[in-house]
């Protein structure tokens, strides 16, 4: 046989295997249904808003530590300013999400930064690319290292989706998360007017705080590295561009304050942007965290969120 | 690069294809071109260390072949010199340094390096052939690329099988035709592979990683599971590997010597070491054991000898005192095979055993698989503490259920699916089973030649099912190296 008539039909197989996962991918019976209930989707609603709400405002931008601990409308009648709360998820990464804000801040707006110690700067492009698959202005705001990597991240994110229609179709369950029901958390109406997440306002706690998972040989840099930049840009436009370090409960605090010392070591060496107190401000009792070590409760949320008003304004805000 | 990447997926067609269209002539230097680049994706100034040893050990095989009397002998040390001391200076300087600052000898400061990926396979690969030249059983090759490409032939390059050139180098001088059923059957073994690495191999590191990743909240049940999963899993990750090298080989026409043969259904440690890492375990027999004295010597040197070889081979793995009592734990298990040989003839006779092969050879394999998988335990502890490799090891058979406890679903998912679900635990287990009966279905016959032979539509209904359980079963989440890479 001739090379030509089996490359032929390699590329028929090809076509055959990788088009049933592709037909999957875009006649999802199921994305009409994710669009109103995945977590990812939540974007949709944070960006109206931030769009939406007029200069000058206050934004938030994080991971769940901000999404969970945080009372905007607390902010809002103190500083009497509208606030948006467009924190999600801290696997993002900085990159991505400082992107997600940077072309609705206008002069005047303030901004409040509050990742995860976490927190890396790529983030999981993932996750990135399933937030662009129900909100397409997403993609613009990824950036891939290299064109394989964009081919690897979209392959997998198509293997998902067909995995995950297979194994619903085989389950034929459609689960729609109520935010008065006790276990739901994450999806998409699970936050509130400003972009707090309130669904697990009425779940129960857990009885104990599990451990978090934080490693020494992780650096913050190439993550203040991002909010430099972006505390650069900030400026030109005249946008006040802050930093909080973010809620950590008590247990876990006393196990990773070494940790955490290096984490504000670096903090304090290589940011250039304006920190609002100090890690300690934002550990609190376990009694005030609802699953895990960044998750505060609605209580919880609300005495942060004091904390944060009271730096602000001693920063003569 | 990873034969699981999508790099890969990209550079091997293009790289078959040009390989093709080119003439007979052209095709070493695009073979020898396309594994440099094959391997600079890793860190491109390493190829400098390649082309050192590349250039020594030309010469020196020449020289040797050249050479008179007890010079040859000089040319074969500066070889072996020139392979072992970048080895060592690449590999065990900062093992060096850490055990003279342990034993209070000297204090140095680290070096800061990556490891060059694959550099115990090549310079075992370098040092065969000036020892082959040297012996007088290969021919010098005169013609620098093709020596280049023997090292640098980019299927085996990285994590072997580590070839000898009387294997390898003539079959760059002979002509390669495009076979359909060779390109076919090679495809078919890459496709193997690859679904051993991500679907089977991939899919059980969730289970070993989630004990090994926090060994101190396991005891008992829980490390046994995990070492169980662990053994099939480098497994499938490491043959897995040499059957997408071979298959990769065998596209473009050539053979590379079989680098396992079913490990897992040996009787006795040294039918082990004959089924798994072939090309390995016969280097280290051919150039070491044999030159130590072999069989040739008294029994206690030979128990020596084949003690220290293994030992060595461990500390071929990796510079860390784990991989030695690895190494040394086989060796331990041979010698001590040997050694009691004759009682143990002796109580399968009194126990009746011997007139029950089937049962005994059971009891062989079953003792010999669990023999294997307890030294598994230092080797993928390598990372580990040793207070929590000492953990696993002696709370291997502690905390024991009750048969009631152990009876119940809440035991069993918490204990031996590892909390994973019932189903995602028998989808890893049924994998296992499958991947064996494929095995021991080829002992006869080639599973790749009998496909060939079913009509064309049941072919493809074969290929297109096998695809997509490659998608639905496969780890695409944590795209994870292969295991030996780290050698």
């Amino acid at each position: 046989m001739k090379i030509e008539k089996f490359l032929f039909k390699a590329l028929l197989l090809t076509c055959l295997t990788w088009g049933t996962v592709e037909t999957v991918f875009y006649f999802d019976p199921y994305k009409k249904h994710d669009l109103e209930y995945s977590y990812n989707a939540v974007i949709i609603d944070k960006y109206k808003r931030l769009k939406d709400t007029p200069s000058p405002k206050i934004v938030l931008i994080a991971g769940s530590n901000f999404a969970y601990g945080i009372n905007s409308k607390l902010i809002a009648d103190s500083l009497q300013k509208p606030v948006v709360n467009m924190a999600i998820h801290y696997d993002y990464g900085t990159k991505f999400m400082l992107n997600q804000i940077s072309s609705e801040l206008h002069k005047g707006d303030t901004v409040i930064m509050g990742f995860e110690y976490i927190i890396e700067c790529k983030g999981n492009k993932r996750e990135q690319l399933l937030m662009a698959r129900y909100f397409p202005k997403a993609k613009e705001w990824m950036k891939f290292d290299n064109f394989f990597e964009e081919i690897q991240v979209n392959g997998q994110l198509r293997i998902n989706t067909f995995k995950t229609v297979l194994e619903r179709l085989y389950k034929n369950t459609e689960v729609n998360y109520q935010i008065l029901d006790t276990t739901s958390v994450f999806f998409r109406g699970a936050i509130n007017e400003y972009g707090d997440l309130i669904s697990h306002y009425n779940n129960p706690p857990m009885k104990r705080i599990p451990r978090a998972i934080l490693s020494d040989k992780v650096s913050l840099k190439n993550a203040i590295n991002d909010m430099n930049m972006f505390y650069e840009v900030m400026k030109t436009k005249k946008v006040n561009v802050y930093f909080v370090y973010p809620t950590y409960s008590e247990s876990n605090y006393v196990l990773d304050k070494k940790i955490i010392d290096k984490f504000q070591q670096e903090c304090d060496k290589y940011a250039q942007f304006p920190i609002l107190g100090k890690p300690t401000d934002f550990v609190f009792a376990d009694s005030l965290y609802h699953d895990m070590a960044y998750h505060l409760t609605q209580k919880g949320g609300e005495i942060r969120t004091q904390k944060i008003i009271y730096l602000l304004s001693r920063k003569s805000y | 690069m990873l034969f699981n990447s999508i790099e890969f997926l990209l550079f091997f067609p293009i790289v078959t294809i040009i390989y093709f269209l080119l003439g007979h002539k052209n095709r070493w230097w695009w073979l020898l071109a396309a594994s440099c680049v094959f391997y600079m994706v890793f860190k491109p100034e390493y190829l400098l260390i390649l082309g050192f040893t590349i250039v020594i050990d030309y010469f020196a095989g020449i020289w040797i072949e050249n050479a008179i009397g007890k010079q040859k002998k000089w040319f074969l040390i500066i070889s072996l010199v020139a392979n072992i001391g970048v080895l060592a200076f690449f590999k065990y300087t900062n093992f060096a340094i850490v055990a003279l600052a342990q034993a209070n000898v000297a204090h140095f400061k680290l070096l800061d390096f990556i490891l060059p990926i694959g550099l115990s396979f090549h310079t075992f690969q370098a040092m065969s052939y000036t020892i082959e030249v040297y012996r007088g059983n290969h021919k010098a090759e005169k013609h620098f690329g093709l020596y280049a490409l023997y090292v640098m032939f980019y299927p085996q390059l990285v994590a072997g099988p580590i070839e000898r050139p009387q294997n390898v180098l003539h079959q760059f001088y002979e002509k390669k035709n495009f076979d359909y059923l060779r390109v076919t059957s090679g495809l078919k073994l890459m496709a193997w592979g690859l679904f051993k690495k991500v679907v089977i191999a991939d899919r059980l590191a969730l289970f070993a990683d989630k004990v090994y990743n926090s060994p101190m909240e396991y005891e008992g049940i829980p490390i046994i599971v995990a070492t169980f999963f662990f053994t099939f899993q480098i497994y499938c990750d490491f043959s897995g590997y040499s059957d997408i090298a071979l298959g990769t080989a065998e596209v473009m026409g050539f053979k590379l010597m079989k680098n396992f043969d079913r490990p897992y259904f040996s009787k006795s440690i040294s039918e082990f070491w004959r089924r798994w890492h072939i090309s390995l375990s016969t280097w280290f027999r051919d150039y070491l054991y044999i030159p130590l004295g072999g069989n040739r010597v008294g029994k206690p040197r030979q128990y020596f000898n084949q003690f220290f070889v293994f030992a060595i081979s461990g500390f071929w793995h990796g510079a860390n005192w784990n991989f030695i009592i690895w190494g040394a734990l086989h060796g331990f298990y041979l010698v001590f095979a040997r050694i009691t040989q004759k009682q143990r003839t002796a109580f399968n006779k009194i126990t009746g055993l011997e007139k029950v092969p089937f049962l005994l050879k059971t009891l062989q394999g079953i003792t010999t698989f669990s023999l294997v998988a307890f030294a598994w335990i230092f080797f993928r502890g390598n990372y580990l503490e040793q207070s929590q490799l000492f953990h696993l090891v002696s709370h291997l058979f502690s905390n024991f259920p009750t048969l009631k406890e152990f009876l119940t679903l809440n035991y069993f998912l918490q204990n031996i699916s590892l909390n994973f679900t019932l189903v995602e635990f028998l989808i890893a287990i049924g994998l296992i089973v499958f991947m064996e009966i494929i095995h021991y279905t080829q002992r006869d016959k080639s599973i790749r030649q009998l496909v060939s032979t079913y009509p064309m539509a049941a072919r493809w209904s074969l290929y297109f099912l096998f695809i997509m359980a490659f998608f639905i079963l496969g780890v695409f989440d944590k795209p994870a190296q292969f295991i030996y890479f780290q050698f």
